[in-house]
């Protein structure tokens, strides 16, 4: 209950405070948004002038044709390999990093302000850094390959590219996931661990029953922003290979389709194929791990 | 407590920032339409063409005081988008219609499949009709037809481009004794010489992976005589995707891939003209439009353009096929259509424009061009009528179809681009993706 | 708590609790080396990839094709001063800062104002609240609509529009400032309300201050997700006097990224340089961790 309540001021206090952020959001993220459900039933195309007509489930069902289907089934797949393996390396390293860099070491800061360095440059500029390291002759990498008397081409191996990709991502997304159990770990009272160090606890039962338990609303809070944005991330695949068949994911496709064509109404229609494969996804983890949080 | 002061403070400049750049921002827009009027032009992002634009209009200024051409660009697919949301807004003067290729309506073979972004907007009225503009006549007949539509003209054509040939370094072939070859066996010993002499004979973009569906494009036009009779024949089933043709496409084209550079599947696109200017490979399969490219990598470099000789017989491996370039429309919801006559009127004047088709790169649109030395050369391998259209502009899509046919033949899926390295087997595969398409067709 | 601290000033917060280190100072354990050997990896794998960036930055033209992973002979800055002026970033940066500050700032108060009754379940349809912004993080991709919407408000190829649709995207701000008020106690609340502390003071005096570690990340994920925004600024900054500096790098990525990796390497570190001062400067002002006190 509200403690404010017993004045008007402190009942109306939170919804005031509510309102501005909300009535943007609804404005301008939602109503468009659920304008995308309609639009998934035309054939709209985006251009000025040009009639546009309900086709029911046309759109979808092009998705999921005969010629479509094995093609658009493998990109999901590839989409949830992508988002499940970054998500577990990337939470089990950065919860790693964060109590590694806690302030335990000489010049923690500094190595947590290095790591977070690839967030703050953005992913046109991670994606450059990375072309130029995978550049297959005379790049950084390919000579530490060659010193090794082997030699790749890297980005441009259909084999090789994807596993690529899910450690750039990683390597790019690492210093917000470890920023926020960063601020989760400052938020645990130190007689605990004293508390632990007395009863005898050695530094792996330290972190598992003290710290872990802890930081459990960060690592809710953690898992579902990074599942929910690998299951989204395109832009990075997009600046180290394009959109090709052995790297391409479904958030992807809704980029290609959606900037790169006239199909707009086809475009709505995979928008929300995906919509509905995050929500799932999401949803099911969040509930799942709020429950975890409960027992940990 | 400082901390909500230090909020506060940023808070407050950040708000008193907003407040004062918006009022800026207005009156600076305001002002903008009192003194001058602004011509707003809207293209792709390519560098040369940028630059010859921006030197049409400087022109145009000098000679319409209080006007300003302000050229915008959008790279990559963000261009599409770019263009209908400005349309939409009624934001700009002058803009691409047709992206390439000219008009193509559907032909009667081809069913359910949508007609071109550039024939739904003539259909939906968006373009100024300038048919009766005198300065089209400045144009090819030829050219001006292929972007009609209805008998009338919306498009002021920019040039064409050739797509079906590969570059070639003189230096080197003179070097060892090559001549420029005429047949897939001449091309096939080009390569033995010159690997033999331990120059690598080829090099492409592959990591971009379009790059390699060039010389596709040449194998295509060289084995099949009649391509459009190629699109018919696959949309009515009598043409297949696994005869004896397309396997030799599919088995040349991993040759060519197999005496590429070591691995140029990794090559980045935008370095290769560089590169072959360098004289890392004696040959480039690419499109003209990387002339200048080449050309400001190393001025002084001799180097030529040849059709990729596919066939076995001279006489099948004689034309450079190519494709019409974007052209330049006037969106009927402009407010400036008499300045953007005036602009287009300009551009299409016969000096203004052979400046502006020698900086681009472009094959000219206009007769009695002076080109550049390399496409002066290439003037033997173009037809009677100055052009033919390369297999990407003939063929037809079929939006239903499987992945590997939705463009073929699937030069992609070609190891080290793509995993295939069984040529029949491929082609199998392919035909079944397009055979998906017809069955599935509503 | 001395030079073994990065955050003098905190307090009983820190996870790694001073007094150990007095302690056992510097006493030598596998366990300790292991620590500097692993911060050591992660700072070469960051570090080396950055300084790659810069090298090529500091190369002369030409130089770079010609030997990729040399050290630059040249140290040539003049680099920099073509990048500048060829990529007309001077105009732009102003643009920039404006649209990254105002923002960032707003949402982050935004964030706040919404998470902290949701937090609480001050609210009705609290946990629904809290669920719609979870979806907001994965929305359907809704371009035609969204502009559609800009369009008919006259937003369209403003600076106001633009910041709004920015500030709309509340992004993870909101969860973020939910999870971590879910580790601080609700005592305090009910303590303030009996002294008569009135909401909106509360909420600025208080719940600000306590948050400040979390505001921290926010502010700067904001800032970092506007200021390398493309997409949006593509669409919705149609006239070249509005345009940010990401817009410019991608133009001049266009322009010169046919081999001209120098300039490019130059042009890049400078759209990055704001960005990794305000980080910086921001991180020492949000995470130097002056939580404590408050919450006794």
């Amino acid at each position: 209950m509200n403690p404010f309540a017993s004045s008007r001021a402190g009942r109306a206090g939170p919804w005031l405070g509510i309102a501005p952020g909300l009535a943007l959001f609804l404005t301008f993220a939602l109503v468009p948004a659920i304008a995308v459900v309609g639009m998934s039933f035309t054939d709209i195309s985006g251009m000025p002038n040009v009639p546009w007509h309900w086709v029911g489930l046309d759109n979808y069902r092009r998705f999921f044709s005969a010629g479509a289907v094995a093609a658009n089934l493998d990109v999901i797949n590839r989409t949830l390999v992508f988002a499940l393996s970054v998500t577990v390396i990337l939470n089990a390293l950065a919860l790693l990093l964060a109590v590694l860099l806690s302030g335990r070491l000489r010049g923690a800061a500094l190595y947590r302000s290095i790591v977070f360095m690839p967030v703050v440059l953005g992913v046109t500029i991670v994606g450059l850094i990375w072309s130029l390291v995978f550049n297959p002759t005379g790049g950084p990498a390919a000579s530490l390959w060659s010193s090794f008397g082997s030699s790749s081409s890297f980005l441009g191996d259909p084999k090789l590219a994807f596993t690529l990709i899910i450690f750039v991502q990683i390597w790019a997304a690492i210093g917000t996931t470890m920023m926020i159990y960063h601020a989760g770990l400052m938020a645990v009272p130190a007689d605990l661990y004293e508390a632990a160090r007395v009863d005898g606890a050695n530094a792996w039962h330290r972190l598992r029953h003290v710290t872990i338990p802890m930081v459990a609303p960060a690592i809710t809070a953690n898992m579902v922003i990074s599942i929910v944005g690998s299951l989204q991330t395109y832009q990075i695949i997009y600046v180290l290979t394009g959109d090709r068949p052995t790297t391409s994911v479904l958030a992807l496709k809704v980029f290609s389709i959606g900037f790169g064509t006239s199909e707009q109404g086809y475009a709505a229609a995979v928008s929300m194929i995906q919509f509905v494969l995050v929500a799932v996804i999401a949803l099911v983890l969040l509930t799942y791990l709020r429950r975890r949080e409960t027992q940990l | 407590m400082r901390s909500p002061r230090v909020v506060a403070v940023w808070s407050a400049i950040a708000v008193a920032t907003a407040l004062t750049a918006g009022a800026c921002g207005s009156d600076e827009s305001s002002s903008d339409d009192a003194d001058e009027t602004v011509l707003r032009i809207f293209v792709h992002a390519n560098p040369p063409t940028d630059s010859a634009f921006e030197k049409i209009n400087q022109l145009f200024e000098e000679q319409n005081p209080g006007v300003r051409v302000e050229l915008t660009t959008a790279a990559g697919v963000d261009f599409f988008t770019v263009r209908n949301t400005r349309l939409m807004a009624e934001d700009v003067d002058i803009t691409e219609g047709s992206t390439s290729g000219g008009t193509r309506l559907l032909p009667d073979w081809v069913e359910g499949q949508q007609e071109s972004d550039w024939v739904k907007g003539l259909q939906a009225g968006n373009w100024v009709d300038l048919s009766d503009e005198e300065f089209l006549g400045n144009f090819s007949p030829e050219i001006m037809e292929a972007y009609e539509y209805e008998g009338r003209s919306y498009a002021v054509p920019t040039g064409t481009s050739l797509v079906t040939g590969v570059f070639y370094n003189k230096a080197i072939f003179a070097e060892h004794g090559l001549e420029v070859p005429r047949t897939w066996a001449e091309f096939q010993n080009v390569i033995e010489v010159l690997e033999g002499a331990g120059v690598p004979a080829l090099i492409m973009g592959g990591k971009d992976a379009w790059p390699a569906g060039i010389p596709m494009y040449g194998l295509v036009q060289s084995l099949y005589p009649d391509t459009e009779e190629l699109d018919r024949g696959l949309w009515e089933g009598d043409a297949a995707l696994t005869d004896p043709e397309a396997v030799t496409v599919m088995e040349r084209l991993q040759t060519i891939f197999d005496h590429t550079l070591d691995h140029w599947e990794g090559i980045d696109y935008a370095t290769v003209p560089a590169r072959f200017a360098a004289g890392e490979a004696a040959m480039l399969p690419d499109g003209s439009w990387s002339i200048p490219a080449i050309q400001e990598a190393a001025p002084d470099l001799e180097f030529g353009y040849f059709p990729l000789p596919g066939g076995d017989s001279a006489d099948d491996n004689q034309y450079i096929a190519g494709k019409l370039e974007f052209s330049l429309s006037i969106p009927t919801s402009s407010d400036n259509q008499e300045l953007a006559r005036e602009w287009l009127a300009l551009y299409s004047d016969p000096e203004v424009y052979e400046d502006f088709v020698v900086e681009a790169g472009f094959g000219p649109a206009q007769p009695d061009i002076e080109l550049g030395p390399v496409l002066q050369e290439v003037q033997q391998y173009l037809p009677a009528g100055g052009f033919t259209p390369s297999w990407d502009q003939v063929f037809h899509g079929n939006q239903y179809a499987g992945p590997l046919a939705v463009h073929p033949f699937a030069f992609d899926n070609v190891a080290p681009i793509g995993t295939e390295t069984d040529m029949a087997a491929l082609t199998e595969k392919m035909q079944a993706d397009w055979q998906v398409g017809l069955d599935s067709l509503p | 708590m001395t030079v073994l601290h990065d955050a003098p000033s905190a307090g009983r917060l820190q996870p790694w609790p001073a007094d150990e280190q007095r302690r056992r100072p510097r006493q030598w354990s596998p366990w300790r080396l292991i620590n500097y050997l692993i911060a050591l990896a992660v700072v070469a794998l960051y570090v080396l990839p950055l300084l790659f960036l810069l090298n090529t930055a500091l190369k002369r033209p030409g130089e770079f094709s010609a030997d990729p992973v040399g050290l630059t002979e040249s140290l040539a800055l003049g680099n920099f001063v073509d990048a500048w002026t060829q990529g007309n970033f001077g105009a732009l940066v102003a643009n920039s800062v404006l649209y990254a500050l105002v923002c960032a700032a707003v949402s982050t108060v935004l964030s706040v104002l919404i998470a902290f009754p949701v937090a609480r379940n001050y609210v009705r349809w609290s946990r629904s609240l809290r669920v719609l912004f979870v979806i907001s993080l994965f929305l359907p991709n809704a371009i035609v609509a969204q502009f559609q919407l800009v369009l008919q408000l006259g937003l369209y190829d403003t600076r106001l529009g633009y910041m709004l649709l920015m500030t709309a995207g509340l992004g993870v701000g909101p969860l973020l400032v939910m999870g971590y008020l879910r580790s601080l106690p609700r005592e305090l609340d009910e303590a303030a309300a009996m002294d008569g502390c009135g909401y909106f003071r509360f909420v600025w005096t208080f719940v600000f201050p306590l948050c400040k570690p979390v505001l921290g990340a926010v502010f700067i994920l904001q800032v970092i997700g506007v200021w390398n925004d493309i997409i949006g600024a593509t669409i919705y900054l149609a006239s070249p006097e509005l345009r940010t500096i990401s817009l410019g790098l991608f133009t001049f990525y266009g322009e010169y990224g046919n081999n001209q990796w120098e300039l490019l390497a130059a042009a890049t570190l400078i759209v990055a340089a704001p960005l990794i001062l305000l980080y910086v400067f921001t991180q020492r002002l949000f995470i130097s961790g002056a939580i404590a006190g408050s919450l006794k």
